[in-house]
């Protein structure tokens, strides 16, 4: 099993603590993270309603 | 999984994970399931800049671990679906030779994968329903749990 609660390392002194970089990550993009250009398009998109999706019409 | 990975660690809703690519130098990968509706999602990855607080998912590190570090970002996609089981999951790498790599990585572990998954594979916006045809070169994947 290689999934972690937390991995820790330090390299060239500086400490590397991955919940933290987590939480950094978290505070800066968002609870539920879009980290790319294009997913952050298309989300706009799927709001205003512009683009639909397949798995909407099966889920529904 | 038939290749080598990292351990990793995760965020408490599964979306977020993070390991330590450990070459010639040392980079924090960071694999995020991009939520888009309520049930489908697109995976993002790249290296995260603790200085600049910033995440790249166009960087490339050539820490000559690729392999390792890709097939680490597959075994997230197993953890992934444990949390998320009726996800539907759209994997396409920031470049073209990324998901060239990920292609490589799906075929290597297919006996696998295809036991647990169903994967749609997209040539130029056209999925193929069929079983994916490896000499073909796919622009993305679209991954569901069987």
């Amino acid at each position: 099993m290689s999934a972690k609660n937390n991995l820790i390392l330090v390299v060239d002194g500086r400490i590397l603590d991955a919940q933290e970089i987590m939480r950094k990550i978290k505070a800066k993009y968002g609870e539920n993270p879009i980290i790319s250009e294009d997913a952050k398009r298309f989300k706009n998109d799927y709001q205003n309603q512009k683009v639909t999706l397949k798995s909407d019409e099966i889920n529904t | 999984m038939n290749t080598e990975i990292y351990d990793y660690a995760i965020d408490d809703d599964g979306l977020l994970y993070t390991f330590y690519s450990r070459g010639k130098t040392t980079t924090i990968k960071v694999v995020v399931y991009q939520k888009m509706t309520r049930n489908h999602f697109n995976l993002a990855f790249g290296d995260y800049d603790e200085f600049k607080d910033e995440i790249s998912d166009t960087s490339v590190t050539n820490n000559g671990d690729t392999i390792k570090v890709l097939g680490t970002v597959i075994e997230t996609i197993q953890t992934f679906f444990k949390s998320y089981p009726y996800a539907i999951l759209d994997v396409k790498g920031s470049t073209a030779n990324r998901t060239k790599l990920y292609q490589k990585i799906i075929k290597d572990n297919w006996t696998k994968i295809e036991t647990e998954f169903k994967i749609l594979a997209f040539e130029e916006d056209d999925y193929q329903p069929e079983f994916p045809d490896f000499s073909k070169e796919y622009t993305a994947f679209q991954i569901y749990r069987k």
